[in-house]
């Protein structure tokens, strides 16, 4: 487990005037008890910005306490089919999985106390539990992280009646948001600057770790990161590859690894190593789940980073290289779109053809990649770090006592 | 001599919930928006661009150029300056002329692929003192640096919004009221400033003070 560090160690990256505003903007919130509560303290997304975010609002003085829902393996496989559906996917089902969803909430909700200023309830697996709670003295907000942009109707029509009962809701980009009875506001995605996948590394450890995967730099490297996953189009990368080999000698790694609750996995996986047909220059990497140091150091060492998904919720991975100063070419999908500007730090592209020819681009206009890369991490900077996320729940905290206010003045102007 | 102090603006944005795939969709849900919709979209659009990278100042003109690819309408948008207007009644107003007469001219209703939607949203700000406050115009030139884009943004572009006049921004009232540099109000104020981006601005007053100290 990696030491969380303090907010003072983020001066360096972000000013100490941006920390300032942090503890201005706490101090507006200071006594206020905040209650986060999401499913799991550990694996997947939202466990690892909590596990961030949590002891840095308790550092700058808000009253944070994390709280994890408890459930059996029918809970939790009912809960995946609903995080699937709302993602897009069909799926039926049952009433009494439905009625299950809810007891599990229900009997979570005789156990916890929920006692807050403010209760910031993570993604759908404890949605229902404000039906448990008496709500008058609090404000209770749902943070939805995942891709809501077509969630499966029926499913959808049925969670509203308990997304009604919140106060505000949250989700990642506009494309996301639905028309709702109550407030909305957005907060992107962050990473984490000094988190083993983002942090400096020195040039030994980069290339300890190319080492390791027997990578040697000596022609351009064009890098995906992702899971083996049809949504990531990683045959469609080789491809985009091959046509770019024939104009220019380059080399492609493909890093990732297969998800235990992904049993089409493997099955990719192996289209892809058909696909690379034992191609020197194709390096494939199977990564263990803990790989984030490799990660940051293929990231770093990389000429080139794409990420030419077909379906994408944000795409941090996207984040993650824009901020190693690597112009990104992305496929035109989720977050994806809002993260990269055509010839500001990246490129969207819309087929294998367009993946390869933005490649060569990168590729034969060095000094042009490089100015993309510096704009593609002060872009990052400004809007896709751990403060900034922290910042954007500070001013919800106090956003959320202030409604109806298009501006909140917490001073006389002068100048 | 009064000092100038700098505020700080921190926004958090709201989606409204509406979005639009053609022109006429645009129009309809333009029509029936609160003003803060209005507002968040001319003008606070500009804290999106602070570099030079966007080619239109406004959300609109940009999303008519880079998503509906209707460049004859992004250029008439491009055109269009929120602070031209006392209210913004009035500039909802001339905005939904200026795209009544395009689609009138035009012989279909220019749509958008999936994904490149114009989602309507307003924000909600946090105006706080930012703890800096300058007494000369060597400090105010050295922390105009400094501040961040969204301050700088609040005292250059908005307060002129928030005092219905187009050329009165915070800096210039604060030069005009202490020192007897009418030159330099009037080369600040002479700057095309929803046309240039956030840094464009900040870097033409830097040099225009600079060359006042000189």
């Amino acid at each position: 487990m990696q030491n969380v560090p303090s907010i003072k160690d983020y001066k360096e990256i972000v000013g100490e005037k941006y920390i300032d505003q942090l503890e201005h903007l706490s101090s507006l919130s200071r006594n206020k008890k905040v209650i986060m509560l999401n499913s799991t303290k550990s694996g997947g997304g939202v466990a690892e910005i909590l596990f961030r975010l949590v002891p840095l609002l308790n550092e700058l003085g808000i009253q944070c306490e994390w709280k994890t829902i408890e459930g059996d393996n029918r809970f939790f496989k009912i809960t995946k089919n609903i995080h699937n559906a709302l993602q897009g996917e069909k799926i039926c089902f049952k009433a009494e999985d439905l009625q299950y969803y809810l007891e599990v909430n229900r009997e979570n909700s005789k156990r916890l106390n929920l006692e807050a200023d403010i209760v910031v309830i993570h993604d759908p697996q404890p949605l229902p539990i404000l039906k448990f709670y008496n709500k008058e003295k609090s404000k209770w907000v749902w943070r939805c992280h995942i891709d809501m942009s077509k969630p499966d109707l029926s499913l959808w029509k049925h969670l509203k009646k308990y997304l009604y009962l919140y106060d505000a809701s949250i989700f990642s980009i506009s494309k996301f948001s639905k028309k709702l009875p109550h407030p909305q506001f957005l907060i992107l995605p962050s990473i984490d600057p000094l988190s083993d996948k983002n942090k400096e590394l020195s040039s030994d450890e980069i290339e300890g770790v190319l080492n390791s995967f027997k990578i040697t730099k000596d022609k351009p490297l064009i890098l995906q990161v992702s899971r083996f996953d049809r949504f990531k189009d990683p045959v469609g990368v080789i491809k985009a590859y091959r046509l770019v080999k024939k104009e220019i000698n380059c080399q492609l790694v493909l890093a990732g690894g297969t998800a235990d609750d992904d049993p089409e996995g493997a099955e990719v996986l192996e289209e892809v190593m058909n696909e690379a047909d034992s191609d020197p220059d194709i390096h494939i990497l199977l990564l263990e789940p803990k790989s984030d140091l490799e990660i940051n150091a293929l990231q770093r060492s990389a000429d080139v980073v794409i990420q030419k998904s077909t379906k994408e919720g944000f795409g941090l991975v996207v984040t993650e290289a824009l901020w190693k100063e690597k112009p990104v070419i992305g496929g035109a999908v989720g977050g994806i779109t809002t993260q990269i500007r055509n010839y500001h730090n990246g490129f969207l592209v819309y087929s294998i053809d367009g993946a390869a020819y933005r490649i060569r681009y990168l590729l034969n206009r060095l000094h042009t990649a490089k100015t993309m890369g510096k704009q593609a991490k002060k872009f990052a900077t400004e809007n896709f770090l751990i403060t900034r996320h922290l910042r954007d729940y500070l001013t919800l905290f106090i956003v959320l006592y202030n409604q109806g206010k298009n501006i909140i003045k917490t001073d006389e102007k002068g100048g | 001599m009064k000092s100038f102090r700098f505020y700080d603006y921190i926004t958090i944005i709201s989606p409204t919930g509406q979005k639009a795939s053609n022109l006429r969709e645009f129009l309809n849900i333009l029509e029936e928006s609160e003003d803060n919709v209005i507002f968040h979209h001319l003008f606070q659009a500009h804290l999106k661009h602070q570099s030079k990278d966007w080619e239109y100042p406004g959300d609109f003109a940009n999303w008519a150029s880079d998503s509906l690819e209707d460049f004859t309408l992004a250029e008439k948008l491009g055109n269009f300056n929120p602070y031209d207007f006392t209210t913004i009644a009035e500039a909802k107003e001339v905005l939904i002329e200026i795209i009544e007469g395009h689609m009138y001219e035009l012989p279909n209703i220019p749509w958008v692929r999936p994904g490149f939607e114009f989602y309507f949203s307003y924000a909600t700000t946090i105006v706080i003192p930012s703890g800096i406050e300058v007494k000369n115009l060597i400090e105010f030139r050295d922390f105009l640096k400094v501040i961040n884009s969204s301050s700088f943004y609040y005292h250059f572009c908005e307060s002129r919004k928030i005092k219905k006049e187009k050329n009165h921004d915070d800096f210039t009232i604060w030069i005009e009221d202490n020192f007897d540099k009418t030159y330099l109000v009037e080369k600040i104020r002479d700057i095309d400033f929803y046309f240039y981006s956030l840094d464009e601005n900040r870097k033409k007053i830097i040099k225009l003070v600079n060359e006042e100290l000189e």
